[in-house]
């Protein structure tokens, strides 16, 4: 007599499959959070873990049996039960067992066969620390209590993508995963996104190798927005900031698109969106470096999640990129490129600063035959 | 240094980076320069870890359902039968095996979302109640740190709220005891959708099931041209010639003719030709009663149809041998050009050579046959070369660090054997 699940009887709030199958139709975030808080009774959301004590009182009440037969179920149905080895034969978790009968052991099993015929078994220094940032941030309590995020509050998980993205690499795991909290402005995750074109220096430094200017992409074109659902947010903090997405917009109208709507991202917060969940959305900045976005999991925060609000937005997994070495010394990592330039194998070609400077400049600083030199921010710098 | 910043705030930052007009997708992948090849390789790593996951997706669903079979064999709805086969099977060890932290993290993921599919309706009660025994036990036997929770969707919930009065009223203390356990615990994530979701189409995973054999052959023509639409056609072709002729009394003139006068006859044979023609084709002599609504004498028509299948197949027959003693016919070319004599290769062989020491095109380099195709890069060199447009060092690429090199060496690449699962 389980309640049926038939659309009909569901709220309007109620995420539920497209008939794609591949994302949800368009909920509003605010209201997805006050269905759950409401039906929810608060203990089940809290941080707090309730004593052994309370927690028994309440299953006799809720069960109304004699706490004998409680007593009973909880031998029976603890988590010693479940163990197949006893507790004086500690077993290593990290090797199949042998005989496995269990169709997942015996694939693993074929691995670790192939691993022992290997001569040299090469673990990435990568993998050795890839879930650590997920671990640094498991049930971290800020250290004054103002910034404790609340019970109750929604955590939502954008996958950002490259803004340039072979068709070939798209099944990859995103560029990065943000998460963010529902109550927070949408600027701060526009702040929080980690672009390399951002950090573009401009100018042709061929003459001037030691005078890089201090400014940096992200203070010149400070103009960015975001497209959910036909809006789209613009940035408008800075009086610099103009509303890039205007050319859009009248784009679309002389194309018979419905009329977009436009509001300011410092004004909204998450909770006022409404967005699909896994479907792709949209930021700019620069005015033409575009990042699409998927809004991959929305749910309500918990214990062992970051508490601390000051770090949210928190990025929570973000894809090591292969810096480019100087095409010399293949050591470090690049930072000129040139092209016009005829003593490089290639054009163009990169460069680091100390074989930059030997290669084409003398020992007082001239410069020694004709080339164009540019300052190279590497996209693995966020590494 | 704010002397040249008007000059340099003109300047657009794709005017400073020309690299990224490489990296732009217009272009193929392989125009890109050398140095990207070793992301390609760092890209490729990833898609390894979750492909490897994926691989887990068929044997997680054979051992749950080996064990809730197990359980529902039993009927009965006890803890203590669930714990008892769950340590029979050892169960637990599913986690065991693997060394990385990530992995295990995501499998165990993997493992919450598919066990989760069971505690939730259309399966009956006593599967329901074995899915929820299986989540508590894979929630605590996991190895993963921190532990992965059940994911609980908030269109889900009404059923598990309802699961628990069910199982309430009908006395199942342990089937509610062990539900509190886990909310106490915090189990549970309470989320909008069951699994996060990203836009990943599955392009494996969609094969389109084979209809062809099964589909019924298309019979608009059939439908459209029936009996009762013909004699209409004939009504009213009969007014159209004689109101032309009330008109036109002495003489109908030529240049009025623009109705064919046996429109009638001629679209009935040409829809029952194309029937005929589609019984043919179709495979299995049963599309000989296609619904051509027209009663028309069918006998004959299979007789037809048989000798005309004979022609066909005739036909065929003749065509592919004329094809076959073509192609295996290598034209010698002019002693001129010797040294690039036509070679005969079958069809199985024309893709990618797998070792260059075949006596085929010298210089190919060893491709990994499934994985990647042949990139057009490799293929358009590869048509130049024989062509004779390029000299054979265009198809090994220059390595940066050894740009210079004896004229006898060779590195020849080291084949590495692949785990495949």
């Amino acid at each position: 007599m389980a309640a049926s699940n038939a659309d009909g009887t569901l709220g309007e709030h109620v995420p539920r499959y497209e008939s794609n199958d591949l994302n949800s139709q368009v909920i509003h975030i605010g209201s997805f959070r006050n269905s759950w808080l409401e039906t929810l009774p608060p203990d089940l959301y809290s941080y707090e873990i309730k004593s052994e004590e309370i927690e028994i009182a309440q299953l006799a009440e809720v069960l109304q049996i004699p706490t004998e037969t409680l007593n009973e179920l909880k031998d029976i149905c603890s988590v010693d039960s479940l163990k197949s080895h006893p507790d004086d034969q500690p077993v290593d978790s990290n090797v199949v067992p042998p005989n496995p009968d269990l169709a997942c052991l015996r694939l693993r099993k074929k691995r670790q066969d192939y691993k022992k015929t290997l001569v040299r078994d090469l673990v990435g220094r990568h993998d050795t620390y890839s879930n650590e940032m997920e671990s640094v941030h498991m049930g971290l309590m800020p250290e004054d209590s103002t910034s404790v995020v609340p019970e109750g509050e929604i955590i939502l998980s954008f996958n950002i993508v490259y803004p340039i993205l072979f068709e070939r690499f798209k099944h990859v795991r995103a560029h990065q995963t943000m998460q963010v909290l529902g109550s927070q402005n949408l600027t701060e995750l526009r702040d929080a996104i980690c672009c390399v074109s951002d950090l573009q220096v401009f100018g042709e430094f061929s003459n001037m190798p030691d005078a890089t200017p201090q400014y940096i992409s992200k203070d010149h074109y400070k103009s960015a927005f975001f497209y959910f659902e036909g809006v789209f947010y613009n940035d408008t903090r800075y009086p610099e900031c103009r509303d890039i997405s205007e050319t859009t917009r009248e784009w679309a109208k002389t194309r018979d698109f419905p009329e977009f709507k436009t509001a300011k991202m410092e004004d909204m917060t998450f909770y006022d969106l409404r967005m699909k969940i896994g479907y792709p959305y949209f930021y700019c900045h620069q005015g033409d470096c575009e990042h699409v976005m998927v809004l991959t999991d929305i749910r309500l925060i918990h214990p062992d999640d970051c508490r601390d609000r000051t770090l949210y937005p928190l990025l929570s997994h973000k894809h090591r990129v292969m810096t480019r070495k100087c095409c010399v010394c293949h050591l470090y990592i690049s930072r000129w490129i040139t092209t016009n330039d005829r003593l490089a194998p290639m054009d163009p070609c990169l460069f680091c600063d100390k074989c930059f400077r030997m290669l084409h400049y003398d020992a007082q600083g001239n410069k020694l035959y004709d080339f164009q030199a540019y300052v190279y921010v590497d996209p693995g710098v966020f590494n | 240094m704010l002397r040249g910043s008007s000059h340099i705030l003109l300047w657009s930052w794709k005017s400073c980076m020309p690299l990224q007009k490489y990296l732009h997708e217009e272009y193929s992948v392989d125009m890109v320069p050398l140095w990207t090849q070793k992301e390609k390789m760092v890209f490729s790593r990833q898609i390894i870890m979750s492909e490897q996951l994926r691989k887990f997706e068929e044997p997680l669903k054979t051992d749950l359902e080996e064990l809730l079979g197990r359980f529902q064999r039993t009927t009965s709805v006890r803890y203590e039968d669930f714990s008892s086969m769950w340590r029979d099977m050892k169960f637990g060890d599913i986690f065991h095996g693997i060394q990385n932290l990530k992995e295990k993290n995501a499998f165990s993921r993997i493992a919450l979302n598919t066990a989760t599919a069971y505690f939730l309706p259309p399966y009956s009660f006593q599967v329901r109640v074995g899915g929820l025994y299986v989540l508590y036990g894979l929630y605590h036997s996991q190895c993963s740190l921190p532990k992965q929770k059940i994911r609980l969707a908030l269109k889900d919930w009404g059923d598990v709220q309802a699961f628990t009065q069910d199982a309430l009223s009908s006395q199942h203390y342990d089937v509610v005891y062990i539900l509190h356990k886990l909310l106490g615990t915090k189990a549970f994530h309470f989320t909008a959708m069951p699994v996060p979701l990203a836009f990943l189409r599955d392009k494996k995973n969609q094969v389109m099931p084979n209809t062809e054999a099964v589909a019924k052959p298309s019979s608009r023509p059939q439908q459209l041209v029936t009996t009762e639409m013909l004699e209409e056609v004939a009504n009213i072709h009969q007014h159209y010639k004689q109101l032309k002729a009330s008109v036109s009394a002495q003489h109908p003139e030529a240049s009025l003719n623009l109705v064919r006068h046996n429109l009638v006859p001629k679209l009935f044979n040409s829809v029952m030709s194309f029937s005929t023609w589609q019984n043919i084709h179709t495979q299995g002599g049963e599309a000989s009663v296609q619904s051509t609504s027209l009663d028309e004498p069918s006998t004959s028509s299979s007789s037809n149809q048989h000798q005309q299948q004979q022609e066909c197949s005739r036909r065929a027959d003749l065509l592919a041998s004329i094809k076959a003693r073509s192609y295996g016919q290598v034209v010698e070319v002019a002693k001129s050009r010797r040294h690039r004599q036509a070679e005969l290769c079958s069809a199985g062989d024309a893709g990618p050579r797998e070792d260059p020491g075949m006596g085929g095109v010298p210089g190919a380099i060893p491709r990994r046959r499934r994985r990647f195709h042949n990139s057009l890069r490799y293929r358009t060199l590869r048509r130049l070369y024989e062509t004779g447009g390029i000299p054979e060092e265009f198809l090994t690429s220059t390595k940066l660090w050894r740009l210079s090199k004896a004229d006898q060496e060779e590195t020849t690449r080291a084949i590495k054997t692949r785990f495949k699962w």
